[in-house]
Order: structure tokens, then sequence, then C-alpha cells
């Protein structure tokens, strides 16, 4: 472990400052934002300059030879075949580099896992393997925020491990994934985090992440959440709102975690259903004899959905937190997202690869078996036209990012819930087929431009989880973590030819214009005409840093202005009611009526000086005046002074 | 205490009385015709009417004859901390005639824990011995006992209760979760109930009122701040969200801001039968007074939900109310006065919550609303009776000017200036959150039960003299469309031949890393102990076997018949 870490901070100089503040101004020579200008006319950067190692030397060694992590000792490269190129210098020649803000036509020039250079004409040493990539693509790697491999549950794990997850992932074009750790409800999330790197460092085949999901809230969590967070760069945490009795947090606790959160400076995820309703809907739907997979989506119709989201986002809100909505799957909750983001909420939101490509039509299929793998929650909306209201709104930026939330169980982990929909695990498939789902159902369709898909499948991922320009763009300095792209190249989606380990793809023949050609993650090539060829336990932890500024500029300036004030007034010195009478009335006993801060006793009563003890007995002068039927109030014999003298 | 109606029982002349020449306007059309009220209610309406000799008659000369406003939403005598508002039954509905209210909905407000039953019946009682005008009652559920469907039973079947207020607000006093909602929501429309709402999220107004106690804001400005208008909206987003899951229709009480009221009208575009009540403060006034210098003045606006402080509020309301997207008004009359509002004087919590408007309601409304030109006068007949009479199921007996109706009729003057000030008004507060505002609008002359109760600025009322209008429930107004709703949307399963493939056997002993089997997925049920599988074998294959290497069987193994997986059922 420690190992890794080294690693980690061994990052070329460069990086040192990337995301931890405000960024430091920009290096007219040298800096990593080829906008900068000239920065695609040829040139070889000298790294030493820079302050940074050699290249060769320290910043590229250790992440040559992957460092086994304790555990993974016992596990040898699983598959090295013959004939995989392994040289570390790459010249990707003749195609057209698409960032998020443009594309331009140049050569990139790939040494030690990082970007060296890019333009034309590239002096570059002899001998290295050249890619030609005329008439294609080249892109950043994709990175899939939201996976869950080897995610146990039930004593069950799902059945994509991290080998066979991030493999699927590479074939697909994505070269980093950001998977969440889930704790069981009570244990410590330190450990669980432990548990879950040391599995992935000895599995992973590319770099990935961590987020933490919160399971339940207790008082102690909050120092896991801050070493996490200071110690194990982790800067994402999820929250659930579903899952009663299990996982869900009442709205006070995510208040309480939301203050926290944003105090440390990370991003709040959100699984956004409302758990009550709908455990009283399964109830009601089990009750009424319905136990297929089409229970599944009854008990949890996207209203249930869109209410968690508003509810989210007003919590957020208040607390001015942002805020991540995983798992956006209906028209409903996109909507409210979108109205939100209008009124200046800041609130990110991610379809995912099952609701972007299919519908929830197939919960009523005939075969219990293909029912099943499309159950996920929220669910797959049943209108068939959301794929293409999210899609849309996914070009048009009101959702942001797209993950896929890969969480795979065969087909005889589903059959579990055969007889109750309720005991189905959850999870579909998608990490392999996310990029081109969405550039057929995007680019292809028109909706976006290919910088726009950079955008969503790599780019703002990377600027919210705080790995960008690292991850997610393509310039000098940055990971050599590229996709050549072919948008002429068909595929069509199949279980048979899928990487991962389940038999049935709920996007089964779907046909696909838009094919990843050659996938070079970590300066390696992986995939290449059709062949994958990936070394278990390659991938390297990611560690991000807190407070990204994509997120944070907006949240830090919120919090200065959102100071209140009271209204200075002179002390209140008329008559006050005295509590302590005898009840009155139709009320038994005084009850604290507005007194909603819990743990916070009424302060006993203290004399009021202002009163007086006197009173008149006997008929009065005013006696008929009917005013005074409910009540009488002990005023000073000198007349009621009701109103402050300030007014 | 001197009964001060007595006096004034000669005036209640005959129980005959005749309106002639007035221009009767209803909620769908308007007419001129003379009006014959006899015993309580109206017996004819029409031009040249055969009337008995020496009926009292009064001359409208073209004005307009409109049924009696109902106020959906009162709390007299609302008890708090020993004390009770100052308003009673007798001065509430007294203020509530002066001002052209015939009748009145109150709410019961029973102590959480204790019977629903026992405070109706309290309720029942101080009304029936103090109000002058008609009134029917709301009962508030907060909390939700075991035995509670038994006595909401009773309530509806036996003592003429159909509505019913359950809160989202008062953290740990009348605050129910979801699940409770659900069940709440559940039974109430099985019995046919009005199902009434407060909605403002009451976990986070507890978080909020912590926080602005420690940033030291302890005046009623704290009030508005701890309750920003979006935890309104989110509550309201979710109360429609629980009834559309049901099917069953809602009523949100007290609609204060622009956000909810939002919500309100584009739940009701999607299909859900969603009601709101803007109240007399929201479409009258703002919440900017709350930041008033004067403490007496900011505490009396303290009403919850707030009202907003963004001042294009009542006119967005006003605009809604006009095209139905909100559909009646209450008051939310429930005044403490200066000395009461000062238990919190140091602590905005405790603060006792209620602002006057009882008597405001229907000049206020005419005001803004119709002396604006957002609505025409049958418009304005529909938001303060009609409506309220069609959802409570008062109608036609309520709500409407038609012959064999009850004689609650008023005559209204649209060109009457009165300037609402604390010094005239009936209410028994010091101060009146409408103070200096000048309305267009009055009523004439208000007649209840048939009696002239106000004439010529003088009220004559006789304390309890108001008779408990019991309501039935099944309220067509709300229910015929859910009785069809709950036709078409029945559910169903999908007939499937059983799933004979292998089921993965969950192991004992967990594997990997999971300490002990988690129940992710399964939020309701536990799961049921493992049967044995028939279809299961326990053959395996040992030593080096042909697929080892491969790669996707890393995870575990399945034991599956030795002929082969069939992992898919047989109907494919």
């Amino acid at each position: 472990m420690s190992g890794r870490r080294q690693e980690a901070a061994a990052l070329p100089a460069c990086f040192a400052g990337l995301g931890a503040g405000s960024p430091r101004p920009r290096q007219k020579r040298g800096g990593m934002f080829c906008s900068v200008a000239d920065a695609f006319d040829n040139k070889t950067l000298d790294f030493a300059s820079l302050g940074a190692p050699g290249p060769g030397t320290a910043p590229g060694e250790p992440r040559r030879a992957p460092t086994p992590g304790p555990g993974c000792g016992a596990a040898p490269p699983a598959e090295l075949p013959d004939g995989c190129p392994q040289s570390d210098q790459l010249l990707i020649k003749g195609g057209k580099i698409v960032n998020d803000d443009q594309s331009f036509y140049a050569d990139i020039y790939v040494e030690d896992g990082l970007i060296k250079q890019i333009g034309e004409n590239l002096v570059v040493p002899g001998g290295v393997k050249t890619i030609d990539a005329y008439s294609q693509i080249v892109m950043p790697g994709g990175i899939d925020v939201h996976t869950r491999l080897q995610m146990p549950i039930r004593g069950m794990t799902s059945a994509d491990d991290f080998y066979q997850g991030t493999k699927a992932a590479l074939a697909g074009g994505t070269t980093m994934i950001i998977d969440h750790v889930c704790a069981e409800p009570g244990t410590s999330l330190l450990a669980a985090y432990e548990r879950c790197r040391a599995s992935a460092d000895s599995l992973a085949c590319c770099d990935y992440s961590l987020h933490i999901d919160i399971p339940r809230w207790h008082e102690s969590l909050k120092e896991e959440l801050e070493a996490l967070v200071k110690d194990k760069g982790v800067n994402s945490f999820l929250v659930f709102m579903a899952y009663k009795d299990k996982l869900q947090c009442t709205d006070a606790q995510m208040y309480e975690i939301f203050c926290i959160i944003r105090d440390l400076g990370a991003i709040a995820q959100v699984h956004a259903e409302n758990g009550d309703i709908i455990d009283e809907e399964q109830k009601r739907l089990l009750e009424l004899g319905i136990t297929g997979p089409e229970g599944h989506v009854l008990s949890r119709p996207e209203e249930v959905e869109a209410e968690a989201v508003y509810r989210a986002i007003t919590i957020a809100k208040q607390a001015n937190c942002p805020l991540y909505i995983t798992k956006i799957m209906s028209r409903g909750a996109a909507d409210v997202l979108a109205q939100a983001k209008r009124k200046g909420t800041v609130v990110y939101g991610e379809p995912i690869t099952a609701s972007l490509g299919t519908n929830g039509s197939h919960y009523w299929s005939k075969n219990w078996a293909k029912a099943a793998a499309f159950v996920t929650s929220p669910p797959i909306s049943p209108d068939p036209t959301t794929p293409d209201h999210l899609t849309s709104l996914l070009s048009c930026g009101d959702l942001q990012v797209a993950g896929s939330a890969h969480c795979t169980f065969t087909t005889a982990q589903k059959a579990v819930g055969k007889d109750n929909f309720t005991l189905i695990p959850e999870g579909t498939n998608g990490i392999e087929e996310r990029m081109s789902v969405i550039w057929e159902k995007c680019v292809v369709s028109g909706k976006m431009d290919e910088n726009e898909f950079v955008a969503v499948t790599s780019t703002n991922a990377a600027k919210i989880f705080n790995c960008y320009p690292r991850k997610g763009r393509i310039a000098v300095g940055t990971d050599a973590d590229l996709v050549l792209w072919n948008p002429k190249a068909t595929k069509i989606i199949s279980a048979k030819t899928h990487n991962s380990n389940v038999e049935y793809n709920i996007f089964e023949g779907t046909e696909c214009h838009g094919v990843p050609t050659v996938v070079i993650s970590q300066g390696k090539v992986v995939l290449e005409d059709g062949n994958l060829c990936v070394t278990q336990g390659s991938g390297r932890f990611i560690p991000r840093k807190t407070f990204p500024d994509f997120v944070y500029k907006r949240i830090k300036a919120r919090n200065r202005l959102a100071e209140v004030h009271g209204v200075p007034r002179g002390l209140y010195d008329g008559p006050v009611h005295d509590v302590l009478a005898s009840a009155r009335a139709v009320a038994p006993t005084a009850t604290s009526r507005i007194a909603p801060c819990a743990g916070k006793a009424q302060a006993p009563p203290v004399r009021n000086l202002h009163q007086s003890g006197f009173s008149l007995s006997g008929s009065q002068a005013d006696d008929h005046i009917t005013r005074r039927t409910a009540q009488k109030i002990i005023a000073p014999p000198g007349g009621r002074s009701n109103i402050t003298s300030l007014s | 205490m001197s009964y001060q109606g007595k006096k004034s029982i000669p005036h209640i002349t005959s129980d005959r009385l005749l309106i002639k020449g007035g221009r009767i306007i209803n909620d769908d059309h308007s007419f001129y015709a003379d009006i014959y009220l006899e015993d309580g209610l109206i017996k004819q309406i029409g031009e040249n009417l055969i009337v008995p000799g020496g009926v009292k008659t009064i001359e409208a000369n073209g004005r307009m004859v409109i049924p009696g406003g109902i106020d959906v939403n009162t709390y007299l005598q609302k008890p708090y901390q020993g004390m009770t508002a100052v308003d009673d039954f007798y001065q509430g509905t007294k203020a509530a005639l002066a001002g052209g209210t015939t009748m009145i909905i109150d709410h019961v407000l029973p102590e959480p824990g204790s019977s629903l039953l026992t405070s109706f019946e309290k309720w029942h009682e101080a009304a029936d011995t103090k109000s002058c005008c008609d009134y029917s009652l709301h009962v508030d559920i907060t909390s939700w006992y075991d035995g509670i469907r038994e006595e909401l039973e009773i309530l509806v079947q036996d003592k003429g209760v159909n509505s019913f207020q359950v809160y989202m607000a008062y953290k740990d006093l009348y605050q129910m979760s979801d699940s409770q909602l659900y069940e709440a929501f559940t039974f109430l429309k099985s019995l046919g109930a009005v199902i009434l709402v407060h909605a403002e999220n009451g976990d986070l107004i507890a978080q909020e009122q912590k926080r602005i106690l420690e940033m030291g804001i302890t005046g009623p400005e704290g009030h508005a701040l701890s309750r920003p208008e979006e935890l309104e909206a989110e509550a309201v987003f979710r109360a429609i969200t629980i009834a559309s899951r049901i099917n069953c229709p809602v009523y949100i009480t007290k609609v204060m801001s622009k956000s909810a009221a939002d919500i309100i009208a584009l739940a009701r575009k999607k299909g859900p039968l969603v009601f709101g009540e803007p109240i007399t403060a929201s479409l009258g006034t703002d919440g900017t007074h709350y930041w008033s210098k004067n403490w007496a003045k900011a505490a009396a606006f303290v009403t919850s939900p707030p009202l907003s402080p963004d001042p294009t509020t009542p006119d967005h309301l006003n605009s809604l109310l006009a095209c139905g997207d909100l559909q009646v008004t209450g008051s939310g009359h429930c005044p403490y006065s200066t000395a009461q509002k000062a238990i919190g004087k140091d602590n905005f919590t405790m603060i006792p919550e209620g602002v006057n408007g009882i008597e405001e309601r229907m000049t206020v409304v005419w005001d803004k609303a119709v002396a604006t030109g957002k609505m025409d006068e049958s418009q304005f007949v529909a938001v303060t009776s009609t409506n309220a009479a069609k959802i409570f199921n008062l109608y036609p007996r309520k709500g409407r000017i038609a012959v064999g109706s009850d004689a609650d009729v008023v005559i209204w003057d649209p060109d009457k200036v009165k300037t609402i000030t604390a010094k005239s008004h009936k209410s028994a507060v010091e101060y009146n959150i409408f103070e200096g505002m000048e309305c267009h609008g009055a009523p004439l002359v208000v007649i209840s039960q048939g009696k002239i109760v106000f004439e010529d600025g003088n009220l004559h009322v006789n304390k309890g003299m108001g008779r408990f209008i019991p309501r039935k429930p099944f309220p067509e107004y709300l229910y015929q469309r859910i009785k069809i709703r709950n036709k078409v949307g029945g559910l169903q399963g999908v007939a499937r031949g059983m799933y004979d493939g292998p089921v993965y056997e969950i192991p004992a002993t967990p594997k990997y890393a999971t300490p002990a089997p988690s129940t992710k997925s399964s939020p309701a049920k536990n799961q049921p102990p493992p049967i044995r599988n028939l279809h299961q074998s326990n053959f395996s294959l040992s030593g080096a076997q042909i697929d080892d290497n491969n790669p996707r069987r890393t995870g575990h193994r399945i034991v599956a018949p030795p002929g082969g997986r069939s992992n898919i059922t047989s109907l494919g």
C-alpha cells in the first residue's frame, strides 16, 4: 500500500499543485493546456527544466512496473500474450485530436505513460511504435464515474470483479473507472476502503478511483470521512435516500452529512429514490401477488425518483453543498434537475448507459431471465421516449456526465429473487457499451458534436471529481489514456462477444456506429485490432484532491454571501403572557408546540420583572368589553404598553 | 362576561326575507332576480315573486348578491402552551360574519397522543355554545397511533367529519414520516375523506432553526430565515408524489410561496388530484415585515409556512387563483395577542404561530383579484365559497344561490372603500397584519341562516346560533375521478412459466471480504430460509478441466446440472 502512495506522490512536479486551489497563473511556456498560443506547434518539451525528474527515471519507472500491492503478490499477470506491444514510446500519427473545447489535426508522442509532444513533424526517437490514426478520431479515454465491481451483496459478489470489469471497460474505450465502495451498515468505512483498494490494486487493468458510500449515518463516521478525504484521496461520498431500514438516511441526517461534506470540500452524491414510498409499494404489490421483475418497476415509479431528486436538491441548497445525482433514470428526475440548475443550484446529474440506451418495457418480458437482467434501481423507465429525452438533456448540458453503474449478476444470482422481485440483486451491465451507446444515440443522431461527446464521457467527470487535466484532456503532460475512435465502423452488441461475465446483455442486438479501434492506457496499447492485452493489476489508484474548482468556486463565493443577519431591535418591554399559569381552555397540558429544536429543552421561565401581581377584584368598569373573553393579560396598572419604544 | 349578542336579539326580525332587485352571482353565471328566504332556506328565486304580506324587504338596487363566503381554514381557540388564541368561536365567527363569511371550517387540534374523538367533542361543544355562524370541523392527525383507524372511522361515519389534516413539519411533535403519510393517505382514501396537508419539511426546519439560533438571531426574522420557501415547495412536491402513488386527492393548506404554488400548478397539469389553498395573508401581504424594527409588528406576522419575503408573491398567487390553479381561499385565522406572542421574545421558535384574516378574506381577494381585473365575479364566488363547498361536500347546500340552498347570502358592494385597521376590526388582537390597507369591495348586508346579521356596519349576532354542518365522505367533486382511476389503474403481473434455471446458492460463509451477509436490495423482507433446490446437483468435477482457463469464471462457480446450463426459461 505504501508503495502505491509513494507512486501517487511521485507525480511530475507540474501536477503537484493541480486542483488544490485556484489554478496558478498559466505558464507561458511548457504549460499543459494546449489551448495556449502556439501549443500545437512543433516542439519538444524539456521536462528537466520544469523541475520534474527526467523522462525515463522517477516518474516513469514505478508506473511501468506495477508494484504489486499486498495480497496481489500471488496473482501473476494473467495474460501477457506474445506479441503484445509493450514499448513505452508511441507515436500516433494523422489523427484528429478531439478535446471538449476544440478539435485539430496533430500527431501525439507518448512516453512513460504521459503525452510528451503534440504537433506536426514531431522529433521522436527512432524505432518508436507508430499507430496510424488517419481518418480516425483521437480522444481522451473515457472515464466511467459509476461502477460497482466486485460488490458484495447478501453473501454474493457481483459477477464482474475488478479484472473482468476493467477489461470490459478498456474494450469499450474507457480508461478510468471510479468505483463505489459500499460498506456494511455499521462497519468501518476505512476498512471497507482498504479492502476495496487491496482487491482493485491486484486486479484492475486500468486506472481507478473510489467513491465511498455512506450506509447508515452515525456521528462517529465524521472522523472517518475526514480521514478518507485527507489521507486516502477520496473526495466523493454517496448517501442513500432509498433502501429503508438498511441504507436510507433521513432528511436531517442528509443535511448533517452535506454540511460535513461541504466543509471537507468533497462532492455529495445521492442515490435518489423515496425509500419510504417504495417500501409501502413493495408490500402492496407482493400482496397483490405480483412477484416478477415487473413488480420492481411498478414499486419504483418515476415520480418517486423525481420526488427524491427534488428533496435532495432542496437539502443541498440549504446546506450550500454541491450535489451530484447518480443514476438519472427518468424524464421526471432529469427535468427536476434541469429546472434546479436554472435556478442556480450547483447540481450535477449522471444518466447511465442503461437509461440512455434502452428502456424498461423489458421488465414485462415473458422471459424471466431477460426481465430480471434489467433490474436496477432506480429502474429503467418503461416510457420508451426516456432515452431520447435524456440524451437531449445530456447534449444541451443539463446533464453533465455519463456513468454505467455497471454491477452485473449472473442469471443464477438474479434467480435468488425468482419468487420475490425485492430479492433480485440490482444491477445492469454497461461499462463496455457506454461510449458506443452514447456515440450512437447522441453523435450519430446529430444531438451533440464530438467535442461534447468528449465532455460527457470524460472531461466533465474529470473536472467534477478533480482529476482534470491529468485525465479527460489530450494535452502535453497529461496521462496517456487515449482512444482511437472509428466513427465509420459498426458493431453489434451481444452477450456472445462482450467481456463481462454475465450471460445476458441488456443492449443485446443494438447496432452501434462508432467503435474504439485502439485504446491506450497509461501509454500502453491495450486494445488493437480487436485484441485486448491487459495486465492484471496494472491499474493505479488515482487519488483525488478536495475542493475541485469546477464545483467549489461557486460554493465558496456563495458561502461568503450567505451570511444572514438579525435585525437590531431594542428589547421587547411589553407584557408577556404568563405561560406557567394553570392550563386554560381546552389545552389539558402545557406542551411546547413549536419547540422543534430537538434536544433543546425549554429554558426555565424567568420571573418577569415587568409583570405585576396586582389585579382587580369585583366588577370593573370594563367588564362588558367582550374582547377579553379568552383570557386576561396581567398588565402593569399604568396601562398596557405593548409596542416597543423603538417603533 | 356580558352577552352583547343578547341585546341584539330583537333586531333579528322575522324569518322571512325578500331581497329585491339584486344581481345574483353564482360561480357559473349571473342574473337579475329577487330572492325569497324563509326558515333559513332560499324558497324562491325569480321576478315578481308571490310572497306573504309583511315580509321584510331588502332593496339590493342592482348590487351583487353572492353566496356567503366559506372560510376553509381557521384555528379559533387554538391551544398553545396552556393558552389559547385570542379569538374564540364567538369572537372569530363575529369577525367572519362582518367580513361576509357565513361559514367556517375550523381545525380540531388534538394534543399528540390524545384521542381524536375526545378532542373533537371538546371543539364541538365549544363551538356549539359560542359560534355565531354555521361551522364544520377538520380534524388534525397529530400522531398516528394504534386505534386511530377506528376513531377515524367513527368520525367519518357518525360525526360528519370528512377532512383530516396531516403534518409534514413540527419535528418530534406533529410530524409524520413518509411511511406514515403513505399509510394515513391509504386509509383516509378508503374512508373517502379529504386529505389536508401542512406541507413543510420539518427535518430541515429543525436544522435551520438550530443553526440560526446559534448564529444569535432570535427575532421574528429568524422564523422566515429558518423556513425558506424551498422547504415548503419540497414538502408540497413530496405530498403530491405520495398522493399520486396512492391515487388519492390531496389538499395543500396554506400555500404561502410562489414555488409551492408553482409545484401545485405543475402537478395538476400532469393529472394528480391536488388542490391548493392560499390564505388571506399570502394573498394580501408579504413577509418583508419580519424585518420590521418593531418586534410586536414583526411577531404578528409569524405563521407557518411563513409569509414569503418576496414582494411579488401576492400578485402571483392571485393570478394562479384566478386561472384555477389554486382553488380555494382560507384565512388560517389564529391570532395571538402581542403579550402571547412575546413568549418568544428571546427565541423565535417559541412565538405562537398564527395571523388574522377571517374578516379580511373576502375583501382582500376582491381587492387584489377582482378589482385588478384578474378574475371576474363568478370566479370570485368560486374561490371564496363554491369550490370549498364542492371539495368538502357541502354543495349545493352551501356555496350556491339556488332554491333549497341555505339562506347564507351576502349583498356585496364592489365600490365601497374600506381601510383595514386594528381599531375597527372585530378580532381581539391589537395588531392587524393588513393595517392601513385600502380595500375596494365590502359586504353591505350579510344574511346567515336567513337572518340579517350584518347591516349598515352593525352586527346582530347571537352566541351559539351557529349550527354544526356534518359533511359526508366521498365528495363527488374529488372521488368520481378517483373511483374511475382506481378501476383503470389496476396492476397486473406478467404470466410467466416457472423459472427453472440455476439459482445461485448463497454460501453460509460469505466470500471475499464481506464480514456479514448484507441485504442491500431487499428493503422489505427478510430472505426466506434457503430451500433445497431440486434442480441443483452436487455433482462437480475435480482436477484440471478443459475450461479452467476461461476467465469468465473467476468470480465464483455455479453448481449447474451436468447436462449443461439452461439459464433461460423455456418460455423464451
